[in-house]
């Protein structure tokens, strides 16, 4: 049990969520921290967008109407991203690898992973393993209009990248309500706590 | 001199219509004891198969005159007859009766003889008899050159075998990728494409196997199936095909390539099924061999493919020492093959 003591030298999990918006990634993120929280364990959760909601803040602020934190205008967010990435492609994936060396939590939890040729490169050098959540697509439709997001995306191309991203993992989420997810959670959760291997990441 | 006999007649005495016993001549080889006999129609005389000239049955001649029938004809192809001895069949009759027996027989035994692709005693996969042989990398070679003295080998009888007529050798090429059920520790393989008749020739299609592992370290298959809704494209991850199918989380393992040579064959003492697969591995870390000889159905019920399956194994070690020297016994030998090969354990020859 390599996380029965933790130390200096531990291991730091890193898991990284990917699925198209709607598929239930934050959902699976919430399940899973809950579970390693309840042993013991400190869990993060860094975003890669994190810049991007930000900069989508500063936006509605010069507009003067309130946007919730965890609130996706994803038209605004898609084109915040394409344009930063115009500038400085790999900007996304050095901004999260600066604020993965200051987390010292001893696990790290993604879910916004999306672009298969920089960023799920370099979270895959950085030892991130990664958990693809699969849902039908009448459901990930269903549940994606029943958000309150200013505006949403239904056919991304980024969700085609996403697809092309290798998973070690892959849990279902078509079943209605959380007990489901949280069911194949636990058994994710209880994996990762057996095994040294392979979620043995980086410190 | 064989006191076997071989009833030739008319083709409709197999389909209950009327007809007549034309003709009896000596069978090259004796019926004693087996279930089955494969005859090569040119040993005894016959290049053309005429309706009123087909080979009906085997039987003994008792005294002049009067006959003990052993086996009914099966299947005939090109060149063999197989005859096959139902149970409760052997029956004595005198020559004038024969035809009119011959029809009843046919009659009865109808299912087992004309539905003999689907007319099986499947055997638990949890039971079966199983053979394996492993050649890890570095020693794999391909199988092609030695398949066509594999088939000989067979087709000379002498480990008590026929191929299955119509169904003797078939070829498959696949990229399998395989997965471990977290919630149950069980495996799943993979593959595009399949066996099964696709609704429409653009209609996705996977086929997908379960494994789930034994008190005693072997394995067991417990599903076998084609998958084919809009829940599976064919640009869809395979892992995520399998979850959604399997309602479970699963850890994707690694994707091999699977060149599968499948011999079906029948034991002529038993008439149980049993085949000889023998399959060329393609994975990250390099090429293996495997070889699986299984026994999965009979014709009748209850029948020990134990004995057939040791007697196939021995031959094919005499026969071929480099590739079929040693062998271990497992339910299921794939998963593990699998699994060691996903997790870098090294395979030492044999399972």
């Amino acid at each position: 049990m390599i996380y029965a003591a933790p130390s200096t030298d531990r291991v730091q999990i890193r898991l990284s969520f990917v699925a198209p918006s709607g598929s239930g990634k934050s959902s699976a993120v919430n399940c899973l921290a809950e579970r390693l929280q309840a042993i013991g364990l400190t869990v993060a959760v860094l975003k890669l967008a994190d810049p991007l909601y930000r900069l989508q803040s500063i936006y509605y602020d010069v507009v003067g109407q309130h946007l919730d934190v965890d609130s996706q205008d994803q038209i605004l967010m898609e084109t915040i991203a394409t344009q930063l990435r115009r500038i400085d492609p790999e900007v996304l994936a050095n901004d999260f690898q600066r604020r993965l060396t200051a987390c010292a939590a001893d696990v790290v939890l993604n879910d916004d992973l999306r672009d298969d040729q920089i960023d799920a490169v370099r979270l895959r050098a950085l030892g991130f393993k990664v958990v693809r959540v699969a849902t039908s697509e009448s459901v990930r439709l269903a549940r994606l209009n029943s958000r309150n997001d200013p505006s949403i995306v239904t056919d991304s191309p980024l969700d085609r990248q996403v697809s092309r991203i290798p998973a070690d993992f892959v849990i279902p989420n078509s079943a209605p309500g959380l007990e489901a997810l949280d069911r194949q959670i636990a058994a994710l959760s209880r994996h990762i706590i057996a095994s040294n291997q392979p979620l043995g990441a980086i410190r | 001199m064989s006191d076997f006999v071989i009833l030739y007649g008319s083709f409709g005495l197999r389909i209950n219509e009327p007809g007549s016993v034309v003709q009896i001549q000596p069978a090259p080889v004796q019926h004693n004891n087996v279930a089955g006999l494969c005859c090569d129609l040119r040993q005894i005389g016959l290049t053309h198969l005429a309706s009123d000239l087909v080979p009906l049955a085997l039987a003994r001649v008792i005294e002049p005159d009067r006959y003990e029938i052993t086996a009914l004809a099966m299947r005939i192809d090109e060149h063999r007859i197989h005859f096959w001895t139902p149970v409760n069949l052997l029956t004595s009759v005198d020559r004038p009766n024969l035809a009119l027996v011959l029809r009843h027989l046919f009659q009865t035994h109808h299912l087992e003889l004309n539905n003999f692709e689907c007319n099986l005693h499947l055997i638990d996969p949890a039971v079966q008899q199983v053979r394996a042989w492993v050649q890890t990398q570095g020693r794999g070679v391909s199988w092609a050159g030695l398949l066509p003295e594999v088939m000989d080998a067979i087709e000379s009888g002498q480990w008590g075998l026929m191929l299955q007529p119509g169904n003797e050798y078939t070829r498959l090429a696949q990229d399998v990728t395989c997965l471990r059920r977290l919630d149950n520790d069980g495996l799943l393989t993979l593959a595009r494409g399949g066996r099964c008749k696709k609704p429409a020739w653009d209609a996705p299609l996977w086929s997908m196997e379960q494994f789930r592992p034994l008190q005693d370290g072997g394995w067991a298959r417990v599903a076998s199936e084609h998958l084919a809704n809009d829940l599976c494209h064919f640009d869809t991850a395979p892992g995520v095909v399998a979850a959604q199918f399997c309602d479970a989380p699963l850890q994707v393992l690694g994707e091999m390539t699977l060149i599968t040579h499948r011999l079906a064959l029948e034991s002529l003492h038993t008439s149980a099924l049993l085949e000889l697969v023998l399959c060329q591995i393609n994975g990250s870390t390099g090429m293996s061999t495997l070889a699986v000889l299984r026994g999965y159905a009979a014709r009748h019920p209850d029948t020990d493919t134990a004995a057939d399956c040791t007697r196939v194994a021995k031959g094919l070690a005499h026969a071929f020492p480099e590739r079929f020297g040693s062998q271990a016994l497992h339910h299921e030998v794939f998963p593990r093959f699998a699994s060691d090969q996903f997790t870098g354990k090294q395979l030492s020859g044999v399972l």
